[in-house]
């Protein structure tokens, strides 16, 4: 699996992932990441703000900036995902995530189930642009020995008692079963 | 999975508190448990999604 060196994150992802206790392994897997600036406008609160705020400051993360253009390519994006009865609703930030994510060859991490669900089905579609959710990225840092746990199982109950998320178990174990965590 | 996932939402919540809540945030929370958008419903409660995952998990709704 290729994984680029940037990511693009959604707000769904940053208020959920800066919960955690060890968000800032996130930076042993991506160099550089960055928030479109309607996605920022989302984050209000003080833990998710203190988290960004210290990653600008290490100069980890930085805002990609709004344009017409590309929020006019995001409504093309979201209006194509409607084709296709199989994938749930994909909102304006989250396109936006992705069209960014495709012009500057990043990974999305983002919880949008439309997203995940279109990356699923065909992800030449989005390419260069690779789409992750908490739990794919969780997976990567235990498989790599990034995040230690007893177990793959106890660090996604770690993840989900600290940031109020829960995962369908279905989804657990397809992602344990595709990176060999059983 | 997505209806395995609203299930979830609907068992999990917090209908005593949802019931309590201004018509406005009540609708939303309750498209949110029907879709799982959190956008679209933080968007019908005049919130940003930050705001309005605060009001999810009060209601104990699972992501």
């Amino acid at each position: 699996m290729s994984l680029p060196p940037v990511c693009v994150m959604d707000a769904c992802f940053i208020i959920d992932w800066t919960r955690w206790g060890r968000r800032d392994l996130l930076w042993r897997v991506f160099s550089t990441g960055f928030v479109p600036e309607p996605v920022l406008r989302e984050v209000v609160t003080p833990t998710p703000l203190r988290a960004l705020r210290e990653w600008m400051v290490a100069g980890l993360l930085t805002v990609y900036p709004s344009s017409r253009e590309a929020e006019d390519e995001a409504i093309r994006l979201i209006l194509e995902m409607r084709r296709d009865p199989r994938i749930p609703r994909i909102d304006p930030p989250e396109a936006l995530c992705v069209v960014v994510a495709r012009r500057i060859g990043a990974a999305v991490l983002t919880e949008n189930r439309g997203i995940l669900r279109a990356y699923q089905l065909a992800p030449e579609s989005l390419a260069p642009a690779v789409v992750w959710n908490s739990l794919r990225l969780l997976a990567h840092l235990y498989a790599t020995g990034l995040a230690e746990a007893g177990s793959f199982a106890e660090l996604v109950r770690e993840y989900e008692d600290e940031v109020k998320h829960a995962f369908s178990r279905r989804e657990v174990d397809a992602v344990a079963r595709e990176l060999g965590l059983e | 999975m997505d209806e395995e996932l609203r299930e979830l939402r609907r068992r999990n919540a917090d209908w005593e508190y949802i019931r309590s809540l201004p018509p406005r945030m009540r609708e939303a929370v309750e498209l949110y448990i029907e879709t799982g958008d959190i956008w679209l419903a933080a968007k019908l409660a005049g919130m940003t999604v930050d705001e309005f995952n605060e009001i999810r998990i009060k209601a104990g709704i699972l992501w």
